[in-house]
């Protein structure tokens, strides 16, 4: 079974943010999967971050997972809301995360998959479904031991992250990173 | 202005054709929304994100409106997914949409209640209603409407004190929502309404005005109360004036008038009070605060029961709530009930379920963080921290 991987807005974010997005492009390699809303996230992101652009033009991230079954927009619009506190009169507010988690706990193809969020929340959430998740610092951990960054690299390119106001977790040093 | 039952009116075509809306599939309703939108197809298109030959493609049946175009076209038109998809709205949508002021605000209000318990029966935590047995045969009782009220009253009454609690509780809401299973709000919605009853999708919800004054906000309460224990089957029961003469004059306002009057001053208390030879002042005053009712709804209820003549009632009706606490030498407690009426209270039920729905891991803390207004980061950062150094106690 395929372990796709579905990175949040955010995640995606973190790296534009500091205009590096190498590392993130060679660990979804193949694997990258997003949820049409996420999509368009991402492209609204990307009026504010130009680096988010070249994400979206590359071909790392399969097509946008479009959900038009009318069950499944139910379920996605009964998860947003009860989930994740979404309400009637802002429909798109927490709509990634709805149909992120709704196409890996419903369809089959795409059970297994990783969800990756720096989103706490979320995060929590997924994993009592027993969604597996990861975070920015494992994504980059990952680029570290996949040699696509070097540790002392990829802690300095996360406390770029921090520095920029993203929240996200950090490893406690460079030797940390690589053993993570 | 007096009491107001919403009933779905229309203003534009989802509410002129609720039916027609229903039979319709997803394409025609989002046809008709952007016929009515005023715009071109194209310029349609472009602000849902899709362009003019895939629209085209949807509208026609060749491709399928996903999530996304759906949320888009919700939000742009200001309509819900789940409407898009049904063509069912329920009748508190189309009240927020029909009414103006305070009265849309606090049916807004209900109806984001509503949808919430919605959601949270299906993750497990159905609206607790526990309505009051016999409460239909109340209805049929002897002694008209009152006599309705009153019977409703009483069994509601018992079924308080089965469960060691009383309409005299000074947190009758905390009582309500533990006794009867109904989640009471208090929000600070505006000067021109009193409260609402909402029954909706098995959700139960009263929403009351933040106010200066105590005794109204408590007779309000009771009043929503006994709409929804007599059943009043209207979805969502707006009351702008709980005290205005043309409220009797609706058949369900004067029973649940004689409800709430009866729960809150029982005949059988009143007469006890005033015993074998009459009232004093100080001791209408005392009882008045004791009942935490207003001076002038004690003296007419005391005078429907002939407890005191007209005379008494008259001078009686006039003494301020101020008077009245300071002849009772209570001027504490209303100045602690005027705090609490004026301070905005999330409805209890739901605070308690989303909670549960976190600790279960069936939701994230956004739902009950969005009921206490409070950002999720820094409610879980709370959550998550000790309460501070034992060495600094």
């Amino acid at each position: 079974m395929t372990e796709f991987l579905f990175p949040d807005n955010t995640v995606l974010c973190n790296f534009a943010t500091v205009g590096c997005l190498d590392p993130l492009i060679s660990v979804l390699r193949g694997r990258g999967r997003w949820t049409e809303a996420v999509a368009y996230e991402a492209r609204r992101s990307a009026q504010v971050l130009p680096a988010l652009a070249s994400l979206l033009a590359s071909p790392e991230l399969a097509e946008p997972i479009e959900i038009s079954a009318d069950a499944d927009i139910r379920q996605v619009e009964r998860i947003r809301r009860a989930a994740f506190g979404g309400t009637d009169d802002q429909p798109l507010r927490h709509l990634g995360e709805a149909q992120t988690c709704h196409v890996i706990e419903a369809w089959p193809d795409l059970a297994g998959s990783w969800w990756i969020s720096d989103d706490r929340e979320a995060v929590r959430y997924a994993r009592f479904r027993g969604i597996t998740t990861r975070e920015t610092i494992d994504l980059v951990a990952m680029a570290v031991a996949d040699g696509e960054i070097n540790s002392k690299d990829g802690y300095s390119l996360m406390s770029r992250m921090a520095s920029a106001g993203r929240h996200l977790r950090l490893p406690a040093s460079a030797a940390d990173l690589a053993h993570y | 202005m007096s009491s107001l039952v919403i009933i779905p009116q229309s203003c534009d075509f989802r509410k002129q054709s609720a039916s027609l809306a229903v039979m319709e599939d997803v394409r025609e309703r989002v046809l008709r929304l952007a016929e009515s939108s005023g715009l071109t197809r194209r310029a349609f298109a472009e602000r849902i994100g899709l362009d003019e030959s895939k629209l085209s493609k949807s509208l026609s049946g060749a491709r399928r409106f996903s999530s996304l175009d759906l949320a888009r076209i919700a939000e742009m038109c200001q309509v819900t997914v789940d409407w898009l998809i049904t063509g069912e709205e329920p009748p508190l949508a189309m009240a927020a949409r029909t009414s103006g002021g305070s009265a849309a605000e606090a049916i807004a209000l209900a109806r984001r209640l509503c949808v919430l318990r919605g959601d949270m029966a299906g993750l497990g935590y159905p609206q607790p209603w526990q309505p009051v047995t016999g409460a239909s045969g109340a209805t049929g009782s002897s002694g008209g409407l009152a006599g309705q009220g009153r019977a409703l009253a009483a069994a509601a009454a018992r079924r308080l004190g089965e469960a060691g609690r009383s309409a005299a509780d000074e947190d009758l809401a905390a009582a309500v929502e533990a006794v009867f299973g109904v989640d009471v709000t208090i929000a600070a919605v505006g000067a021109d309404f009193d409260g609402l009853a909402a029954s909706s999708g098995g959700a139960k919800i009263i929403a009351l005005a933040t106010t200066a004054v105590p005794s109204r906000q408590r007779f309000t309460l009771a009043h929503e109360l006994g709409h929804l224990l007599a059943g009043d089957d209207q979805e969502v029961h707006l009351d702008h004036d709980i005290y205005s003469p043309a409220q009797s004059r609706d058949p369900s306002e004067a029973r649940a008038n004689s409800f709430a009057a009866a729960l809150l001053m029982p005949e059988a208390g009143l007469r006890a009070a005033v015993g074998q030879d009459g009232i004093t002042e100080q001791q209408f005053t005392a009882l008045a605060t004791d009942l935490m009712v207003s001076p002038s709804a004690l003296a007419y209820r005391m005078r429907e029961h002939r407890l005191i003549d007209s005379g008494s009632c008259d001078k009686l009706r006039k003494i301020s709530a101020a008077r009245a606490a300071a002849l009772a030498g209570r001027g504490r407690e209303l100045a602690r009930r005027v705090a609490a009426a004026g301070t905005p209270r999330p409805p209890g039920l739901l605070l308690r379920d989303t909670y549960a729905a976190y600790e279960a891991g069936a939701a994230t803390l956004r739902p009950y963080a969005n009921l206490l207004g409070a950002d999720v980061d820094e409610l879980r950062a709370a959550l998550e921290s000790d309460d501070g150094p034992v060495d600094a106690l």
